[in-house]
């Protein structure tokens, strides 16, 4: 979005809702987590549109993002680490062929695996770099630290990630 | 400047945010020093290539429609032309691109529009400058699966028969390859990609 | 015009930084080629033809470096550029042609527009190629790489005919595209004899080759399209058809068309020889290409084929 535009509530809901739904999923592997946290984030931008300054709005929202998930975690008082659901709680976003799915669901969920065994900070930066698709300015923004420690973390994130995961890439 | 960091480490990160289109200016003729001759360099470039994708690649999952206002998803065009879905938004436009004419001829409508119609003299803007994408009579239309294939798939061969001779000489696929060959070397639209169309026998 | 440093690191890695990108108007249409050739790019493309309401659409990863280009459908994979080609694997089909002659670019082409656009969110500008007065093609191009994000070509009447368009765009391609590869490519060398008119419409004959069975391969261009017209002393004749594509007419005389994402095949019998087009000239290019060649001489040889294989 252009920096002097100010989206309404429901363009902000039909164009990220799915942005923040998996975030969340691919932050906690859990899609109840990540539904509680798109009504959070909705609910938040609808009361803070009034009051938004057009600026960088993708920064605006994710950092309201991700501050509604942690709130949320330590009001739950659950650790971002969940077990993975079982395949029947989602749904694909497009139609994959069978073959398709079998392939992406084993492999998905090795890495999802791999991912909730990341440290917080890495993969947060991770998923914010692979699955949301911020730029390092905007998840320096979201996160509130220096663009260098961005690189950083997304960088030992995937290294780690390499590390973990099991099959020949 | 001296890196603050380990050269390992550092190499890394120049290998992940080249990835990610992040490296700050200057840095590009780092990354090109380190994979020059180095197997090393290059595997691990390769590997850190292997699990961004493998992120990348996740699937994306729908909102619960419950969480959503009402009203359909509405026309993602414009936003998948400003290149502002992430990753993964954009592969599932691309993919219902693939499937869909209608939204095909919504791109290319799109694309049009975008681009500012001049009115060329002598040319009636609204008739033979119309940039109509979508064909008033479409019958037979057919999609080809999974990228670029003929029209008649793989087994359109036109064989060349001197009486009862078995062998299938003048396949389009060497055609298509002959020429495609010859054609790189011109600059014309030696950019457009040539068709595989026909699949080798 | 963008001013590039190239940097040459060995034998394997190169890499390109664009200095100073304040790109203009292309100064003419063979400049412009001549960078698009040059840029570095990756992504996937939208490609497909429409004509006679067929309509044929794909898509195909691209990888494109030092003016070659790798595409690959699945699993399959084709390399071309600078006169060569080879397709997949080590062992599989490579082939290279050597050059006699160089053409020109048509006068009757001119480039104009040079507005600024975007395309996934790059800045862009578009340029129209004018055929004698009429929009040809309309092309828009990445300002930092020169790459061809979008083009359009239009048949007579003014409706694309054939579009592509950069669905998914990086400015680096994979090291090992950079990678000379020591395979063994099949020579083609130039003949002396074509059988064939040095000129077809407006389009030249350039260089002739062998061709498959004893037969010949004339390559003609314009300096934008181009096309290979093959011969052989064989007819032709129906192995397997598996789709039902119509004939093609063209003044009055049938041919068989296929159509395809990027290209047109067109195959006929003429009187002595049969004759296979094929290439990405647009269909009023075509139809002028096809009465200055040997029409159809066997009288209704395609439906007598066509009745055969479908009673």
């Amino acid at each position: 979005m252009t920096d002097d535009f100010t989206p309404t509530w429901e363009d902000v809901a039909q164009r990220y809702g799915r942005k923040i739904y998996n975030f969340a999923y691919r932050l906690t592997g859990n899609p109840d987590d990540a539904a509680d946290l798109v009504q959070e984030v909705l609910l938040r931008v609808r009361k803070g549109l009034d009051s938004y300054q057009p600026g960088s709005f993708e920064g605006w929202l994710w950092r309201i993002t991700r501050n509604a998930f942690l709130d949320g975690v330590r009001r739950k008082k659950r650790r971002p680490e969940s077990a993975l659901p079982d395949g029947d709680h989602h749904t694909l976003g497009s139609s994959p062929s069978p073959d398709e799915v079998l392939a992406s669901v084993r492999l998905s969920d090795d890495v999802q695996s791999s991912l909730l065994k990341l440290p917080y900070e890495y993969r947060e930066a991770v998923v914010l770099c692979d699955v949301v698709g911020l730029t390092y300015d905007e998840i320096a923004e979201a996160t509130d630290v220096p663009v260098g420690t961005v690189r950083s973390r997304i960088h030992r994130g995937r290294k780690q990630l390499r590390d973990l995961l099991t099959w020949p890439l | 400047m001296a890196p603050l960091i380990p050269d390992s480490e550092r190499r890394g990160e120049l290998f992940s945010a080249y990835l990610d289109g992040q490296l700050a200016p200057g840095e590009v003729t780092e990354v090109s020093d380190l994979l020059d001759g180095d197997a090393d360099a290059i595997a691990e470039f390769r590997s850190l290539m292997g699990v961004r994708r493998s992120v990348r690649l996740l699937p994306e999952f729908e909102v619960p429609p419950h969480l959503l206002p009402d009203g359909h998803l509405g026309d993602r065009l414009s936003a998948y032309l400003d290149g502002e879905l992430v990753t993964l938004e954009h592969r599932r436009v691309t993919r219902h691109l693939v499937d869909c004419s209608d939204c095909r001829g919504g791109l290319q409508e799109l694309d049009r529009a975008r681009i500012a119609v001049r009115s060329l003299p002598g040319v009636d803007v609204t008739t033979t400058g119309e940039m109509s994408a979508v064909p008033a009579v479409r019958h037979r239309k057919r999609f080809i699966a999974g990228g670029i294939g003929a029209a008649a798939a793989t087994a359109l061969l036109v064989g060349l028969a001197l009486g009862n001779s078995d062998q299938p000489a003048f396949s389009l696929d060497d055609l298509g390859s002959r020429h495609v060959a010859r054609a790189s070397a011109e600059p014309g639209f030696a950019v457009l990609p040539p068709s595989m169309e026909v699949a080798l026998p | 015009m963008i001013v590039r440093r190239m940097i040459v690191v060995g034998g394997l890695a190169a890499l390109v930084v664009a200095v100073g990108a304040s790109p203009g108007l292309a100064d003419d249409l063979a400049d412009y080629l001549e960078d698009a050739g040059d840029a570095i790019y990756s992504g996937q493309r939208l490609v497909g033809t429409t004509w006679d309401g067929i309509e044929r659409v794909g898509m195909v990863d691209i990888q494109h470096h030092g003016g070659m280009t790798s595409v690959g459908a699945g699993s399959d994979i084709a390399m071309m550029g600078a006169g060569r080609m080879h397709l997949g694997g080590p062992d599989d089909a490579a082939i290279s042609f050597v050059l006699e002659s160089t053409p020109d670019l048509h006068a009757r082409y001119t480039v104009e527009n040079g507005e600024a656009t975007r395309h996934l969110g790059r800045p862009a500008t578009v340029l129209d190629v004018m055929e004698a007065g009429r929009l040809r093609v309309r092309m828009v191009v990445d300002d930092s790489t020169s790459a061809p994000v979008v083009t359009q070509v239009f048949d007579a009447a003014g409706d694309v005919f054939r579009y592509s368009s950069m669905v998914d765009f990086s400015v680096w391609v994979d090291p090992a595209m950079v990678q000379t590869d020591g395979r063994e490519y099949r020579m083609m060398l130039p003949i002396e004899q074509v059988e064939l008119p040095a000129s077809l419409g407006e389009y030249q004959l350039i260089d002739g080759y062998s061709g498959p069975d004893d037969g010949q391969q004339a390559f003609y261009t314009d300096g934008l399209f181009s096309f290979s017209v093959f011969t052989t002393d064989r007819r032709l004749n129906w192995r397997a058809i598996t789709d039902d594509e119509l004939p093609y007419v063209s003044a009055g005389h049938s041919y068989l068309r296929v159509v395809a994402p990027t290209s047109v095949w067109v195959l006929w019998n003429a009187p002595s020889s049969a004759m296979a087009l094929v290439g990405d000239l647009p269909p009023d290019h075509l139809d002028q290409v096809l009465t200055e060649l040997p029409r159809p001489g066997t009288d209704n040889w395609l439906k007598r084929m066509w009745r055969r294989v479908f009673g």
